[in-house]
């Protein structure tokens, strides 16, 4: 069965057609969630929060869009709203660190270590960009979709996303630098 | 490769090692999570805050009902503003005392009329004398030789008979009472320049003495001076 047509049963009151619905598409869902807020707790309400949104307003979805598109972008949304939240709530306040005060690889580290440094590392420069350009990092190198994809989720022309991206990648590789430096 | 070039490839590469950790965490977080359990509870959630009934399409008002879609939002907002706009206009100009007509608020009254004519006579006044002043000057202040070489040359003679021809314009405009004063020192600056105008072909350096005395004893050129000011400002 398509898409489509779990939609329009969804619409028309089907239980089953739903959890069809939110299994297809749960995991591209927590990809994106998960890349904003690296917690799975987090994520996961926002995977629920984005279905129970999605329920809400399908009777305004129209036949012959793009549903994935149409998902990712009310779990965009919501993600942006709730990570402006948490800033401001102060709870990712080691976000706000700066990527100098973060503390020195050690050399000596094994493999493993390392890895979790840079990813940390990544981690607070992300929280350093700006939205639309955290995004785009995000589904282009985390949830790996493409230019189109993103622009279509995005509401912006494929232009104006690989403009982002390469924004992104420069801020990335200049707040980056001074970890780079020791490895 | 360059040192500049290794740094900027090493930076790159540091970026998106740390993309490709955040991957790796997704994954391992993705296993823990039980999908299907997910779903089901996504559902439950859903249909118990709001149980959605199967809505069969009506035939009846179907046609009706295809405007209450939300693509004919827009639609209707503008319909709606455009009829907003329209009572708006169409209340101040047919409301009581709005739409006088034409001719009662365009028409332009007797006395604007009047003060158009007068402000435009003051103008010719004023240029007519700023220019027997300049003319004046000329001669006054020349030597009796010189002055009576210029009337017979034809330059000062060619502008006393223009400033003859425009006196004869601005004599309608200098009737009226206000222009009374005007009128007098331009009448008497005409009748000097009807003279200059005769006599320029043989005019002598005796002659022209007599004029420039002329001149000065009727301290013309001074009247002329206050007479212009006094347009100037309206008073005359």
């Amino acid at each position: 069965m398509d898409t489509g047509d779990l939609v329009r049963l969804t619409k028309a009151g089907d239980r089953q057609a739903f959890v069809e619905l939110t299994r297809r598409y749960q995991k591209k869902v927590f990809v994106l969630t998960y890349s904003f807020f690296r917690n799975t707790e987090d994520a996961l309400d926002l995977v629920q929060e984005t279905f129970l949104r999605l329920y809400e307003r399908l009777d305004s979805f129209e036949e012959g869009r793009n549903f994935e598109a149409w998902l990712l972008q009310v779990a965009k949304n919501l993600c942006i709203d709730q990570y402006r939240r948490f800033r401001s709530r102060g709870r990712s306040q080691a976000a706000d660190a700066r990527v100098e005060d973060l503390p020195i690889p050690d050399e000596r580290a094994g493999q493993g270590e390392r890895s979790t440094e840079v990813r940390q590392a990544l981690a607070r420069c992300l929280d350093q960009l700006a939205d639309r350009q955290r995004t785009i990092f995000l589904m282009r190198h985390v949830s790996e979709m493409g230019n189109d994809e993103i622009a279509r989720v995005l509401n912006i022309s494929t232009g104006t996303v690989k403009s982002l991206h390469f924004k992104a990648i420069r801020n990335l590789r200049a707040l980056m630098a001074p970890y780079g430096e020791c490895s | 490769m360059c040192p500049q070039c290794r740094r900027d490839e090493e930076e790159l590469r540091t970026v998106l090692k740390g993309a490709e950790g955040l991957q790796e965490d997704i994954r391992t977080a993705m296993d823990k999570v039980d999908w299907d359990g997910l779903a089901e509870r996504i559902a439950a959630a859903a249909f118990a805050e709001r149980p959605r009934t199967a809505v069969a399409p009506s035939r009846r008002g179907g046609f009706w009902a295809s405007f209450a879609r939300p693509k004919w939002r827009p639609v209707f907002a503008g319909v709606l503003a455009g009829v907003l706009v329209g009572a708006g206009a169409m209340y101040v100009l047919l409301k009581p005392g709005a739409f006088r007509g034409p001719t009662a608020s365009l028409r332009p009254s007797g006395e604007l009329v009047d003060m158009v004519k007068l402000s435009l006579a003051r103008r010719e006044a004023i240029d007519y004398l700023d220019k027997s002043q300049a003319l004046l000057l000329d001669f006054v202040q020349a030597t009796p030789e010189a002055a009576a070489r210029s009337l017979r040359g034809g330059d000062s003679s060619l502008r006393a008979q223009n400033l003859l021809a425009k006196k004869r314009y601005i004599n309608r405009e200098l009737e009226s009472v206000e222009m009374a004063k005007a009128r007098e020192i331009c009448n008497l600056v005409e009748a000097l320049f009807l003279e200059l105008a005769q006599v320029s072909e043989r005019l002598t350096p005796e002659e022209a003495a007599g004029i420039q005395r002329f001149v000065e004893d009727r301290n013309l050129l001074l009247r002329i001076r206050l007479v212009r000011k006094e347009l100037e400002e309206s008073e005359v």
